[in-house]
């Protein structure tokens, strides 16, 4: 895998932090074109979140699966990269399921969760929420390889 | 209109969406007159930080496709999509003309089971599968 960037992206709109969240660093031109994310630590494990804006809606105002799924890419990402200390991997196969709709305004919030980390392989699973309901829950397989 | 490295919109072809929104933002995503065929061309907004196009982008090109192919075919009822399953068969890269094209498998009363594919110059980069809710049904 070829160098990744590793110069900290400027979020393509200012988001004011959600109290308790910190800024994601965002290395990736298209999540920090639809940034800022958010990251916390919470209960022992690290979640994620993003405020829904207009960029992120469709055409009926309420949030459009692409915006949701680029999150979801990007927080699964964040999560590996701390399974494999920063190894490189990339997305082989994500399963989305859509229960709810979510509207601007709302904050959407994740917690990703290792299922399986293999060798070559790691196995991963997030449910997407606004508040206690569920938006959209996720299961991807990514391919990873050992940190050179 | 926008260009993307000389390229400029297919003859005929309309942008999806694109007024509001997500589809305006990351856009023009072009579809056929008839229907059967979008491409969107890769800029520098749509990267990952590695060289490629970053996979939700991939995964909003897929949903926008399934998507648009479920409501030409169901005319005034509307449609969710429920279920998107995505697997990454391959890169595409700054400027890359990415082809997409879907077909739905079946329609029932209130279920549209849909499977459509991104490619790159006849190269698969994405396969996807989906299901849609159509509103109403009940």
């Amino acid at each position: 895998m070829s160098d990744y960037n590793s110069t900290p992206l400027k979020p393509g709109r200012d988001v004011k932090t959600p109290p308790g969240w910190d800024l994601a660093e965002q290395f990736d031109p298209f999540e920090a074109s639809l940034g800022p994310y958010f990251q916390r630590m919470h209960d022992g494990a690290r979640e994620f979140a993003f405020q829904l804006d207009d960029r992120h809606i469709n055409a009926q105002g309420v949030a459009h699966g692409g915006a949701l799924l680029t999150f979801a890419d990007a927080a699964l990402g964040y999560a590996i990269w701390e399974a494999t200390d920063r190894g490189p991997c990339v997305t082989v196969s994500q399963q989305s399921s859509f229960l709810s709709s979510a509207v601007a305004g709302d904050l959407i919030t994740c917690r990703p969760e290792v299922v399986r980390k293999a060798r070559e392989v790691i196995f991963m699973r997030a449910d997407f929420k606004t508040g206690d309901r569920i938006v959209f829950t996720a299961t991807a397989i990514w391919r990873i390889w050992p940190k050179q | 209109m926008n260009t993307t490295a000389g390229k400029s919109a297919p003859a005929g072809y309309t942008a999806v969406f694109g007024e509001t929104g997500f589809n305006k933002y990351v856009g023009p995503i072009w579809q056929s007159p008839d229907g059967a065929e979008f491409l969107f061309d890769v800029r520098e907004m749509h990267m990952n930080g590695g060289g490629s196009m970053h996979g939700g982008m991939a995964m909003a090109l897929a949903d926008i496709v399934l998507g648009r192919t479920v409501r030409t075919a169901l005319g005034d009822a509307r449609a969710l999509t429920i279920s998107l399953n995505c697997d990454f068969v391959g890169p595409a890269k700054l400027g890359d003309r990415i082809r997409g094209t879907a077909k739905i498998t079946r329609k029932t009363r209130s279920i549209v089971f849909i499977s459509g594919e991104l490619a790159v110059e006849g190269k698969t980069i994405m396969t996807a599968t989906g299901l849609w809710k159509i509103l109403g049904s009940e």
